[in-house]
This record gives structure tokens, sequence and C-alpha cells, in this order.
């Protein structure tokens, strides 16, 4: 019981209550006890920013890291490939060299955006080279884009929103983890490259 | 166990009633270090000396002390500088858990394994009796006393059991709130008795006709019926979108109209003569022959530890319009002062959000809130962006209820879409706010409880809703400050007649009262202080003086009308002429 020692003490009651000497009655905020959650980043999805959201990319652009990535594009599957690998699938038409971008919508989803890289002759297609313009743009302004077939590139626009992206804790290298956690090839009898093969 | 006092005294009195105040009968009282016992009857008119300690020495324990007090204020006896209220404790340790057997002495005793003083049919027996007011035998005196010495007893039983659970500084503080109610409750709060009897008498008469006079602007009743298709047909005439039960009928809850008459004004008379019609208990409401409403508050009676007095015996219960029975006596004056958005400015301290505190200190956080997030520009006014400024009110009060977005969007009757961005919006704009409430949603599932800056507690159970837990904080410690304010108000000599959820209604004499609201709204704003670690809630107030009444717009148009249709009134209430 803290009968024994009822500190702080009120004033007699003949003395009307000083409210500015009730702070010590305040619980500190230790006792009222408030628990800080810590949010887990549990996926990292792999895809180009949906036309309706705004995003904003990675400002440092050596986060950009290229890696080489399977696209199946009926299954909407990306596959993570190591770089050793890379010589066995050679003339793969499904194996692409792209930059991971990573980055985060208004309302706080994070995601990669993989941009194509120019092909062996330096060569970039307008879409991808518009993606990247548009990518370099997000680094400092919140941005949207939409396909613009007219054009062969996206439209971007941008918004001046008070708020600075919040940007979760993981390192890339985490993200990356996440992001390919069931989907990454580690050898050449993984059933994607079996399958590319002909050999499943 | 050495204990700081050097009594503790368990007090119990039983009493009749004189204008709704305690008329004291019996006093028991148990001291429980010494076991020393008194028991004395006070129905004389020389009550002697208090026959037990008050000073700073000695605890005393009851159980719902504003009645004890009550009975100390009856009879020029000092008020007890420490109580501890073991009805108030047992709310607090059981606040939120539903208590199938309520909250009663008898029902604190069971939670506890304890043997109760009297069966409820005896206890009930008892209370008619001292009720009636005597005059008494010696053999029902000897009743009373005993009964009485039954319910001391049992106060203290429960006392040991209690204690060593008590947050002693706090339940003194909160002891200190009780005295203070019973100096509000003796006070009362002053009534028109003319208009009230005439209302009062001549209201079954005049049913018919005021429903005819209120459904003119409506057409929605067939003679005195509320016709559901008419009204049907009414909301899709207006385009005003309502809530439908599951089967999809339309939703006729009281709440509900009173929610759809928040954000649809012109709803308010339909409202309020639906409630009035199906309450016709004005004849409850506890208004003596001395022209004043007094009944118990309720203290601590809800979760939040706010005040829950009878809606149907406190004058600010029933529908608005009975609120302008509220007038100052001649030569007095009424003064209404109110916290300022009130549970925004709490949320926004409590959760650190400084775009909140920032909004909050603008003076119209609503406007400051559509600003910051770019719906209306920098030099946007009430007046140039109302309705803007209505949608993110809205917006702001739903967020606090834990209100979805399609609902908000059916409360501004609009598709879910913008219901959606505006609470994105809301996101966007104070995104610490939202932090904090993950972190009290947090908090509340891990301890299984939250808890207020001054100690009050919610208990979190399986059945607790997620709103429930949002919602809290921002009650909980507007209820404490509120609880202070009425405390510091009282003990500074302020005649305070009621507390109404975030608000004081005082009364001073004509020339006295522009001061006595000035020392009110800064005992108000020291209480916010206090509770929100030196953020100021600011207050506004509305003064009347005699003759004119304290009235609540929303309440104004049905008011008039009943006025209207009664024998001897005029419009706004007073005596016609001859």
């Amino acid at each position: 019981m803290k009968l024994n020692n009822p500190t702080p003490q009120l004033p007699p009651v003949s003395t009307p209550i000083n409210l500015e000497d009730l702070s010590a009655f305040v619980l500190p905020k230790g006792q009222e006890s408030i628990i800080v959650p810590q949010k887990v980043l549990s996926q990292v999805p792999v895809r180009k920013p949906g036309k309706d959201q705004w995003f904003r990319a990675a400002a440092d652009t050596e986060r950009w890291k290229p890696w080489m990535v399977i696209e199946l594009k009926e299954d909407s599957e990306m596959y993570l490939v190591p770089h050793q690998l890379a010589g066995v699938l050679h003339g793969e038409s499904t194996l692409i060299q792209c930059r991971l971008v990573p980055c985060i919508t208004d309302v706080g989803v994070v995601f990669l955006w993989p941009i194509r890289m120019p092909d062996s002759y330096g060569r970039l297609n307008p879409w991808h080279e518009s993606a990247l313009r548009a990518a370099e743009i997000a680094t400092k302004q919140w941005v949207r884009i939409t396909a613009n077939r007219q054009l062969g590139g996206y439209d971007v626009l941008t918004a001046q929103f008070e708020k600075e992206p919040a940007w979760p804790n993981e390192s890339d290298d985490e993200l990356i983890k996440i992001a390919f956690r069931e989907k990454a090839i580690s050898s050449i009898d993984h059933p994607v490259i079996r399958r590319l093969k002909g050999l499943a | 166990m050495t204990l700081p006092f050097k009594t503790i005294t368990a007090v119990d009195f039983e009493f009749s009633q004189v204008n709704g105040n305690p008329k004291p009968l019996c006093v028991v009282a148990h001291e429980i270090m010494s076991g020393r016992r008194t028991k004395v009857w006070l129905d004389s008119n020389v009550p002697g000396d208090c026959p037990y300690g008050t000073g700073p020495d000695d605890l005393f324990i009851a159980y719902y002390a504003s009645a004890e007090i009550g009975c100390h204020l009856a009879l020029g006896w000092p008020v007890p500088a420490r109580i501890i209220d073991l009805c108030v404790e047992f709310k607090l340790q059981t606040s939120g858990i539903e208590m199938p057997n309520g909250r009663n002495l008898l029902a604190a005793l069971l939670h506890y394994g304890l043997t109760g003083s009297v069966s409820v049919t005896e206890k009930s027996d008892m209370q008619q009796l001292a009720l009636s007011g005597g005059p008494f035998t010696d053999e029902q005196r000897e009743q009373l006393l005993d009964y009485c010495e039954s319910d001391v007893e049992a106060v203290a039983r429960l006392w040991r059991a209690m204690a060593s659970g008590i947050d002693a500084p706090r339940a003194l503080l909160r002891g200190r709130y009780m005295a203070a109610l019973a100096a509000v409750e003796r006070n009362g709060v002053p009534v028109d008795m003319f208009a009230f009897q005439k209302i009062r008498s001549a209201f079954p008469s005049i049913k018919s006709q005021l429903i005819a006079t209120i459904d003119e602007q409506f057409g929605v009743y067939a003679g005195d019926s509320f016709n559901l298709q008419r009204f049907e047909a009414y909301l899709n005439e207006k385009q005003i979108p309502w809530p439908k039960t599951p089967s999809g009928r339309l939703e006729l809850k009281e709440d509900t109209f009173k929610n759809q008459s928040k954000m649809y004004p012109e709803l308010r008379p339909l409202y309020e003569l639906r409630w009035t019609l199906s309450n016709m208990n004005l004849f409850k409401l506890a208004i003596w022959d001395d022209g004043r409403n007094r009944t118990l508050l309720g203290a601590f009676g809800s979760k939040t530890g706010r005040n829950q007095p009878s809606t149907k015996r406190f004058i600010f219960g029933p529908a608005t319009w009975v609120r302008f029975l509220m007038k100052p006596e001649p030569g007095m004056a009424l003064a209404y002062i109110d916290y300022e958005q009130q549970e925004f400015a709490i949320a926004a301290a409590l959760s650190g959000d400084a775009a909140m505190m920032e909004a909050y200190m603008t003076g119209d956080p609503y406007l400051a809130f559509a600003r910051m997030a770019g719906a209306v520009p920098a030099d946007a006014t009430k007046a140039s962006h109302g309705a803007e400024r209505e949608q993110f009110k809205v917006c702001a009060l739903a967020v606090q209820y834990g209100m979805g977005a399609e609902t908000l969007a059916a409360q501004l009757g609009l598709q879910p879409i913008f219901g959606r961005e505006l609470l994105a919006q809301h996101k966007r704009t104070f995104p610490k706010f939202w932090q904090w409430i993950e972190q009290v949603q947090v908090t509340a599932k891990v301890k299984g409880k939250l808890q207020s800056a001054l100690g009050w507690e919610l208990q979190v159970t399986g059945a607790t809703k997620p709103n429930t837990l949002s919602n809290w904080p921002c009650q909980a410690n507007g209820s404490e400050m509120l609880r202070l304010a009425v405390i510091a108000a009282v003990e500074n000599g302020i005649r305070v007649c009621a507390p109404v959820h975030d608000a004081l209604l005082i009364e001073a004499p004509e020339d006295e009262i522009d001061a006595a609201v000035c020392l009110t709204r800064r005992l108000m704003g020291q209480a916010s202080r206090v509770v929100l670690s030196g953020f100021e809630v600011r207050t506004d107030v509305k003064i009347v003086r005699h003759p004119n009444r304290w009235g609540d717009p929303r309440g104004a148009f049905m008011w008039e009308k009943i006025c209207s249709l009664i024998p001897g009134l005029s419009q706004n209430g007073t005596p016609t002429r001859p």
C-alpha cells in the first residue's frame, strides 16, 4: 500500500488547492506506460509505381544497385539471379539487368522499382529512359507517373507535400532479402532455370 | 504497518431529503485502527460537533462520499481534509469491465469475496424509511442506526480488502473532487419555475399541436405517428444519406437522429421532437420547490471517469430545448465556460504532434488542418471556405472516435473515396498523432490497461473495442482536467452549478460574475496545463444575466414552438401580459 508514504501530499482542505503545485501528482510518462511498437517490414514488392501513387526514390543513387533478374511476365514474377550464374544463362531472353531502385509511397509502402539498364551496346529503350528520369526527379520531389503511349514514355507529375518520406531502418541488402525471400535463384538446379532450359 | 494518519474512519450517514439536499438523520463512524465506534442520531436542531477527526492527519473513508460530505455541509461540520472514496476506487479498478451486479456497495463486497451488509431488499426498505423523513419511532431510529452501522462495517471490511491496491496520492485527489462535487450538488442549477410548471402541466395537452407545428417543415407524421415512408421520401427529396439497419431499413435509433442532426442541423427540430415525445418525463427532472435542479452527478460514472448523471433527472440530460429552463435568479448571473475543442487539443498534446498543436493554437484547428492539407489557400477563412472547413472538422472529430473512411464519407454525404482521401490527408498532416494512436493500442493490449495523467484507468479486456482505446486517452484526460477545475473553482469560492462534459456552469451576483468568470477561466487553463504537461486548452464563455435565460441555440426553435403553444407563456418563456 502506498498509504504509508502518500506523497506528494495535498494541502489541507482549508487552503484552496493550488493547481500550479500539482505537477508532482501527474504520473511520469513511464507510468503512463506507452509502448512504442516496432514496425517489422515483412514484404517489399518489386514493381513499378502504381499510376495513382505518389512516391519518392532513394536520394542516394549509389543505392540503385544493378542486379540480374529473370522476369517471367506471364506469371508477373521476378527472380533474383546471382552474377556467377549469368554466364550459364547467356542468351536467355528473360534474363535482364536492372537497377532495383528503393522507393516509398506517400502512405509508407516501400517497394523496389526495377528499371532496366542499357544493353551491351549502351542502348536504352525510351520507356526505361523515361522511368530513369522519373526516378531521378523522385529523389527530390513526390512524383506520380502515368504511361503516355503517344509519347513512348511516362508523364511525370510532381507535388509539393510538406512531409519527407519516412524510410524504414532496414538496409538495402535487407530490403533485397525481404523482396526476394522466396524468389532467389541459388543454383542451376532451380526449377525456374530448369523450366527455361526445358529440363523440368 | 505505520500509517501517516492518526485516525482512519469509515463513515456513513442515513438521511432524508429537503429540496434534493441531504438532511442527515444519523451517522455511524468506525475508527479502524482503534476499533472505536460512534453512533449518533442527528434528527434534532442541535447537531453538535463532528464526532470524528477531519484534520490533515485523519483519513475519512466512505462509499460515494459526496453524499456524506453533503451531510457535513448540511450540518455545518468541517469538510474532511483527507478523503478516500471506496466507490470511486472500485470504479477505477473495474473501469471498462462489465460488472453484472453494478458498482454499489454490495457489488463491491461481492467482488472482493466479502459478506454483504444487508440484503438488497432490506437496504431498499431502510433507504425508503430514511427518505420518508420521519417522524420516526424509537424502534425505527434503532433500525436506521443498526442499518447505518452495518454499512459502516461493510465499508471498513472493504477498506481492508482494497487498501493495498490504492494509489493514495491520486486517490486523495479524487476524494477531494468528491468533496467539491458535494458543494456543486448542494448548489444545483437555477430554474425558471414559472415556465417549468406551465410547461409541465400543459405538455400532455399540446402534444398533437406540437407535432403538427414541427412537422410543417418535414411532413413525416401521419397524425401523431411517425411515418417511415414519408420520412424516407423526405430524405430522398433533401438528398440526405441515412444509416440503415442490417436488414436495409432506415435506422431510427435516438443516437442516429442525434448524430445526423449534428451533420444536418435542419433535422434538429425533428430529433428534438422525437426525443421529447418518447421521453415525456419532463416531470422526472429533479427540480425542487426552491427552484433548483439538484441531483447526484454520477461522479466517475463512465469508464473514462467522466460524470454520468441521470439523463432524466439532470437538466442537461434531456433534449436541448429543456436547457432554456435555466435562468439566473434576480440579481444573479450564470456563466457557461467550456474548453474549446478540448479533445483535439488533448490529442495534439498527448501525441506531441507539432502540426496538430500548431493547428490548435491558430484558434481554428479545423480550418488550419484544411490549410495544412493544402485543401484551402493560406488566406482562407471560415466565411470564405465554410464547406471545406466543415469537412475537415468532421474528419478531425471522426478520427478521434476511430471512424472508418466509409462511415466518414456517409456522414458527409460523399462517396467512400472522399472519406478515404480525407483520412489520408489527416494521416499525412498529423503523422505523429497516428503513430501515437498505434502506440496506445499496443500499450493497451500488452499492459492490459491504459492510464490517464492522474491515474484514472481503463482495464482492457478482449471485449474492449479498438475505437474505445483510441478515444479513451482524450476523454479520460479531459475528465481529469475538468475535475481539477471543479476542485479549484469550488475551493476558491466559485459557486459551481454543474460540470457538463467539458464545461462548468457557474453563478455569481451580477456585479461579480465577470471576476468569477475570469478566475474560473484561469483555473481551467491551469488545470489543462497540469494534465497536458504545460499545454493550455483555451476556454470560451457565455454569460447571461437575470432576467435573460441560458439556452442552447440548438434547442431554440423547439423551445419557442413549445412556449408559443402554452397559454400564459410568451414565445421566450416569460409570462404573457394579461
